[in-house]
């Protein structure tokens, strides 16, 4: 099953990589939503400091269903999920390779985009490691989750619009939990912010857990 | 008109009116699957 | 049966009755298993308990010591809740799960899952709006970032989107299996939303006011009517839910009856013209002069035409 997994996380970084997608359109995507929440909530670095968090994982939201999108695609040429099928790859090493690649190319994001949301906004962090957790596990859950909701809607013409509708208030407890962390983290509260890992931590792996059990017979009915 | 009526209202009335496009649905569908032979509501009985 | 095998079967059989009289397919006997009389004793019971409910929560029940008139919001409120939170949510996962479990798998737990998650999203809405309803005059605002309206609000939306999906057109089979996988997916985050949104509330504000837990010294005919309330909507949900179940029943049966007798109309035509059966084109989209220019050489094909 890991082998799988590493295959297929592979070929899908690969590809990613090739195309540079992720690179020239969402990482640009991201930033660009910097740019807009400055813009909306105007220039006085105070404010964008103590909003900074939240719309640091708002932005990654965003660009993680883009990200999604991207790992669907890579499965919406005619017949490939019929190969994928017939490979006789594990469909639980499937799932849990296209989530780690989401997972990497969201934890790039995330690096890029708070190197900018340090600059543009201000923002420091005083417990590093704690707000790295967050994002770590953050991270995990919202790419499992997306995977799972990517599948459902692989083949269907209305991805585009249906997939943000289905993930956004699954992954609602993940925006919640790790902006929490993320604005303790910034101020040096660790205690309030480790409770909330015990939202993050159960998240991530639930949706691993679940993905790694649905995954096949949703690749039957795609 | 109170906030305790407008409660009331807009529960019941919305619920009649979800009964309602609920029932409307249902016999239309039965009409096209049925055809007019049975048509009339006594012969479900 | 799978999809083919079944359109095939109607096929055969709408094929059969092409020569005679042209037959329902849904005769009496469908009829009567479709709508059995527990439905409409359920319906008229829902209807009366409803009545009785507004009756007494309106006009015989006492107004509240510390509530004044608002409680009698609290004989609406509570039951709707639990409809749509508890009997139609939970009934839509327990039925996406026995679809999925192979030894229980049937389209009867799909179409009980989409009938419930729609009624269910009816209530839902209510049980918002009751909710701003009492929350207005009680807190003196339309919404708090409070733990139960949160959740709720997610609920509400984590189900609309079950029910964008199911409008995605697919075979019953597929469609059926991605839905309740839909289902389980957006169930399991139901706890983790609760959790989430009460710490989020807890840590940041301190408590609210809020306390929708009756007070211990109530009133005997306040109680009766309370329970009265839930009865009612119980029986009111359960109507819906079965007359939304056929209409789901039904609609899918319309769609596969009509392909299946599309495809014994393009048999019979073949066989009365003795060609072998086209699939590309349907006779009644080939223009009038190709038809008669075909007239005499029924061999050619409407591709040569063309050219």
């Amino acid at each position: 099953m890991l082998r799988d997994a590493w295959l297929v996380a592979g070929r899908d970084l690969r590809i990613e990589a090739r195309s540079r997608v992720a690179l020239w359109q969402v990482l640009p995507f991201a930033l660009l939503a910097l740019v807009l929440f400055a813009f909306a909530l105007g220039p006085d670095r105070a404010t964008l400091a103590s909003a900074a968090p939240g719309l640091f994982w708002v932005a990654v939201l965003f660009s993680g269903v883009l990200a999604v999108h991207r790992s669907v695609a890579i499965e919406s040429g005619e017949g490939t999920r019929d190969g994928l099928r017939l490979s006789g790859l594990d469909p639980a090493g499937i799932f849990l390779g296209k989530a780690a690649a989401v997972a990497l190319q969201l934890a790039a994001l995330e690096v890029v985009l708070w190197l900018g949301m340090r600059v543009l906004f201000g923002v420091t962090i005083r417990a590093i490691w704690l707000a790295v957790a967050a994002a770590a596990l953050a991270t995990i859950g919202l790419a499992a989750a997306g995977v799972i909701y990517g599948a459902l809607s692989g083949g269907l013409r209305v991805r585009e619009t249906l997939l943000p509708l289905l993930v956004l208030p699954v992954v609602a407890p993940v925006l919640l939990a790790a902006s929490r962390v993320w604005s303790a983290a910034a101020v040096g509260a660790v205690g309030a912010g480790e409770s909330w890992l015990r939202i993050l931590g159960p998240f991530a792996l639930v949706y691993l857990a679940v993905g790694v059990v649905v995954y096949g017979p949703l690749l039957e009915a795609g | 008109m109170s906030y305790i009526d407008s409660g009331y209202a807009v529960c019941l009335a919305t619920l009649a009116l979800y009964a309602v496009v609920l029932v409307a649905r249902r016999r239309r569908i039965e009409r096209e699957a049925v055809g007019e032979r049975v048509g009339g509501r006594r012969r479900w009985r | 049966m799978s999809m083919t095998e079944e359109v095939s079967a109607v096929a055969m059989k709408a094929m059969k009755d092409h020569q005679g009289e042209p037959r329902p397919v849904i005769d009496d006997e469908l009829h009567r298993r479709l709508r059995p009389r527990w439905v409409r004793v359920t319906g008229v019971a829902g209807l009366l308990g409803l009545t009785a409910t507004v009756v007494l929560g309106l006009w015989v029940t006492p107004p509240d010591e510390t509530q004044g008139n608002l409680v009698r919001l609290v004989y609406l409120h509570p039951p709707v809740a639990w409809v749509a939170l508890y009997l139609a949510f939970g009934l839509a996962a327990l039925s996406s799960l026995l679809y999925l479990w192979r030894r229980t798998r049937s389209l009867f737990w799909d179409r009980l899952a989409a009938a419930s998650v729609e009624v269910g999203v009816v209530f839902n809405a209510l049980t918002l709006a009751t909710g701003m309803l009492w929350g207005r005059p009680t807190w003196g605002v339309w919404w708090t970032w409070d733990a139960r309206l949160t959740s709720t609000a997610l609920l509400l939306v984590l189900f609309l989107g079950y029910l964008a999906l199911r409008r995605v057109p697919a075979a019953p089979e597929v469609r059926a299996r991605r839905c309740a996988v839909a289902a389980i997916v957006a169930f399991v985050d139901v706890p983790i939303v609760h959790f989430s949104v009460v710490w989020w509330q807890t840590l940041h504000q301190g408590a609210t006011v809020l306390n929708p837990d009756l007070s211990p010294t109530i009133h005997g005919s306040m109680a009766w009517t309370l329970l009265l309330g839930f009865l009612a909507m119980t029986a009111v949900f359960v109507w819906m839910v079965s007359i939304r179940y056929r209409i789901e029943t039904l609609a899918d049966e319309a769609v596969t009856r009509s392909l299946a007798t599309a495809l014994a109309e393009r048999w019979a035509e073949d066989e009365a013209s003795g060609t072998a059966p086209t699939f590309g084109l349907g006779a009644s989209s080939v223009p009038e002069e190709v038809v008669s220019a075909t007239r005499g050489d029924p061999q050619m094909s409407v591709g040569e035409i063309v050219r």
